[in-house]
Parts: C-alpha cells; sequence; structure tokens
C-alpha cells in the first residue's frame, strides 16, 4: 500500500466520522423522531446517556390497564383537542372516524381497543394543533417575493 | 436620554448596535401587517414568466395545458365537442326560467346577469364578507322564494357556467379596496389558507400548484396557480360531470387528508377572493374541461 493511497482511505475515515458526528441528534426531539422513524413504536434508545421510548405519550397512556373510566378520559380528552383542531379549521381527515370508532368499542365494552383509538384520535388532534401554530409563524416563507 | 460623551467607544458601539437591532426589529414588526394585494399579483407572475419563460401571462388561463404540451393536445381534441356543452344549454334555460313568482335571475344581478363573472367574487362591504357568484345565484332564489341549490354541481353549476359563458373574453377585474379593513382581511386570510400546510400529508395548495406547477404528483401534473379560477365552473372527467369552484377545493382539501371545509365557507370564499385578484388582467374563459 503506497503513502498517497493511504493518505486517502485516512481521509475518506475522516470525511465519513466528520458525517456520522454531524448526523447526530441535537435535541431530544431530532432524537426521539430520528429513532421512531427507523424502528417505530415500542423501541428504546438511548440519548445523552439516558434511555427513552420511542412511544409517544398517547401510546403510553393506552398501555396503562384497560378500564371503561379510562376509557372514557381518554376518549373525551381526544374529542376535546379534536374540537379544538375543527374550531382552528385544521382538523384532519381521519381522525373524527377513529373517534368514532371509539366510541363504539366503548359501547361494545373493548376498552383497550377504545383507548388504542382514541390515542391515534389524540395524536391526530394534537398534530394538527401543532400544524396549525406552526404555520402562524411560518406561512408567509413560501410567499414568492 | 443617553449621554454618548460618558460611555466608553466600546460601550458606545454596544449601545448602537442595540438600538440599531431594535429599529430594525420595530421596522420588522410594523411590516408584517402589510397587505398589498398587487405587489402579491406581481411577485406571482413574475414568479411564472421566470418558471416557464416561454410561456405567455394571457395562456395561463388554460391551466397545465399551458405547461405541457401532450396534455394541452389531448385537451384541444376534447374542446372540439365540449363536454359542458350540453350543462350550457342546461343552464341558459334554468336562467331565464322565471321563478313561481314571476321574476328571473335577470332582476337580481347588475346588466341582467350578463357578463359579470369578471367582478367575482367582490367584497361586500355592507354584508361584511366575500360574495362569490354562486353565493348570490343561491340568494337570488330564496329572495323569490326558492329552495337553494346544492353547492358542489346540478343547475348551480349549469347556471353560473352559463354566467361565465356571457362573460367570456372580459378581463378579471376583483378589487380589494385598500381602505377596506375587513376587505383586506379577507384577501390576507385567502392568501394564508393558499400558502399554509393542512392536513396529514402536510401540504399546502401552493405545494401542488406553485413549487409543484408541471410537475408529477404520481400521474398528475397539478396545474399553475396563476389563472386557476378563470375556467370555473369546469367539466372534469374525472367527475364525469360539470362542478364549481368549491367543490374542487373541498376534494384538493380532502386529498391534504384535512377534515374539508365546506362549500361556500368564509375561509374557501377569502381563497377564491385571494386567487381571483391573483388573476387580475387575465379573460374568464369558463365553462372549462379538465382532466
Amino acid at each position: 500500500m503506497n503513502a498517497a493511497y493511504t493518505r486517502y482511505l485516512l481521509l475518506s475515515l475522516l470525511v465519513f466520522v466528520a458525517n456520522v458526528q454531524a448526523a447526530e441528534p441535537q435535541t431530544y426531539q431530532q432524537a426521539f423522531e430520528l429513532n421512531r422513524a427507523m424502528y417505530g413504536k415500542g423501541h428504546l434508545f438511548t440519548w445523552q446517556g439516558q434511555e427513552f421510548s420511542t412511544d409517544h405519550p398517547e401510546e403510553l397512556d393506552a398501555q396503562t390497564p384497560a378500564t371503561r373510566d379510562k376509557a372514557e378520559a381518554m376518549l373525551h380528552a381526544a374529542q376535546v383537542l379534536n374540537q379544538r383542531a375543527s374550531e382552528l379549521e385544521y382538523a384532519w381527515r381521519m381522525t373524527a372516524g377513529l373517534l368514532e370508532q371509539a366510541e363504539q368499542a366503548l359501547r361494545a365494552g373493548e376498552f383497550r381497543q377504545c383507548m388504542n383509538l382514541a390515542a391515534q384520535a389524540h395524536y391526530q388532534a394534537r398534530m394538527s394543533i401543532q400544524q396549525a401554530e406552526y404555520n402562524q409563524q411560518h406561512w408567509r416563507d413560501a410567499v414568492p417575493q | 436620554m443617553l449621554n454618548f460623551r460618558k460611555v466608553k467607544p466600546f460601550q458606545g458601539w454596544i449601545t448602537v448596535a442595540l438600538l440599531l437591532c431594535a429599529t430594525t426589529s420595530v421596522l420588522a414588526d410594523a411590516s408584517e401587517p402589510l397587505i398589498d394585494p398587487e405587489a402579491d399579483r406581481q411577485a406571482l407572475r413574475a414568479y411564472y414568466l421566470k418558471r416557464f419563460p416561454g410561456v405567455d401571462i394571457q395562456d395561463y388561463i388554460n391551466g397545465i395545458y399551458a405547461l405541457d404540451a401532450a396534455s394541452r393536445e389531448q385537451w384541444q381534441a376534447l374542446e372540439e365537442f365540449p363536454p359542458y356543452e350540453f350543462d350550457l344549454e342546461a343552464g341558459e334555460a334554468l336562467f331565464n326560467t322565471p321563478f313561481a313568482n314571476g321574476q328571473t335571475y335577470a332582476a337580481c344581478f347588475p346588466n341582467g346577469g350578463v357578463s359579470i363573472r369578471q367582478h367575482y367574487p367582490y367584497w361586500n362591504a355592507a354584508e361584511g364578507r366575500v360574495k362569490t357568484l354562486e353565493l348570490e345565484i343561491n340568494e337570488c332564489r330564496e329572495k323569490n322564494g326558492e329552495q337553494p341549490y346544492p353547492w358542489k354541481k346540478g343547475p348551480l353549476a349549469q347556471i353560473s357556467a352559463y354566467m361565465a359563458w356571457t362573460s367570456r373574453g372580459q378581463v378579471f377585474d376583483i378589487k380589494v379596496p385598500a381602505d377596506d379593513a375587513g376587505a383586506l382581511a379577507a384577501y390576507a386570510a385567502g392568501k394564508r389558507f393558499f400558502y399554509a400546510k393542512r392536513g396529514q400529508l402536510n401540504l399546502s395548495c401552493a405545494n401542488c400548484h406553485l413549487e409543484g406547477s408541471n410537475i408529477f404528483i404520481r400521474a398528475d401534473l397539478p396545474g399553475p396557480a396563476l389563472g386557476q379560477t378563470t375556467h370555473f365552473p369546469v367539466y372534469r372527467s374525472k367527475w364525469g360531470e360539470l362542478g364549481t369552484l368549491h367543490r374542487r377545493y373541498e376534494g384538493c382539501h380532502r386529498d391534504t387528508r384535512s377534515d374539508p371545509l365546506p362549500p361556500q365557507s368564509d375561509a374557501f370564499r377569502n381563497l377564491e377572493y385571494f386567487q381571483t385578484y391573483m388573476s387580475n388582467g387575465l379573460p374568464v374563459n369558463g365553462p372549462g374541461a379538465r382532466k
């Protein structure tokens, strides 16, 4: 192996390491989104020496013991949040359907199913409100000047 | 008051810098609420002139057919026997048929309802809202003791198509009165709707119809924002019938996986106000035929 080739290899290694370093998430949110995108829910990841789950708060909530009270509370919270999204004219299309299915599950006494569906609806409503708030600040970025 | 003689040079520079920052920030905040529809229209035109330099601005009334030669060829073949022809005939008959009380649509509109499409939508200061042509057609019906038509298709779209037909070639001249805060707010709301991302797919109107103009989204080529409202109502091959602009708005909104707003909602009327103002200077060419 000649010297020039060695230098080339070392340089490539340095560039690779630099890129890996640059890709390291800087914030918890970045770390969460990266791991969620790569592994989906139910995965544990380490960030800054601490262990976290890739589950959304709603998904963690839905993993608690399934009772009528809990299912009703989760459904109500999701309905209230989606109502807020509707008032902002930012509600998402599938959320109402999830809420309807959750109500049906509750009526059928399927509390776990109700909680899972309510968790999905709550997450969608939360994201749509976040979208509305983001737009409030950033919609002008797309306007041609 | 600051006494610059008492501060050391370095401190002085810091003070000047802080004052400059404060002034710039105030100016930036003050400029935010400025609403200048004409500047927006010119900027949109400039965007398309730069993006598609060979395309005549007037040709944007033809939507995607102004930009894609293959689609244009198919469309021109379709227009040899326009699919909206029967709807035009039906619209004319409906328009001229008196209501049960003997009154007609013509009595509800300026110039007997002929050749007026280019002035819609408009800001109605007395009512404090944007009025669309379809809204006023249904208001005319209700005023004369008739039931309003459904907003998206059928007789309402046919009457609107006939009224657009009588206005063909007239140049859009939408007004946003600079001294009317309500009109400016409605215009700004429409503009914000156009550029704000919505729905689970996080898409704005602009994503597809500005940046996405003439760029494939799966098998479809989205049309340009400029001239987008001039040819409505349209006979869409996908629908297999005539439909109104708000039917299309509802469909687009749904396609972003938003819970779609209803036709003739404030938001959609404001959007139409903004979009049609962007087409000022272009001629009416409705009804149109689209894929």
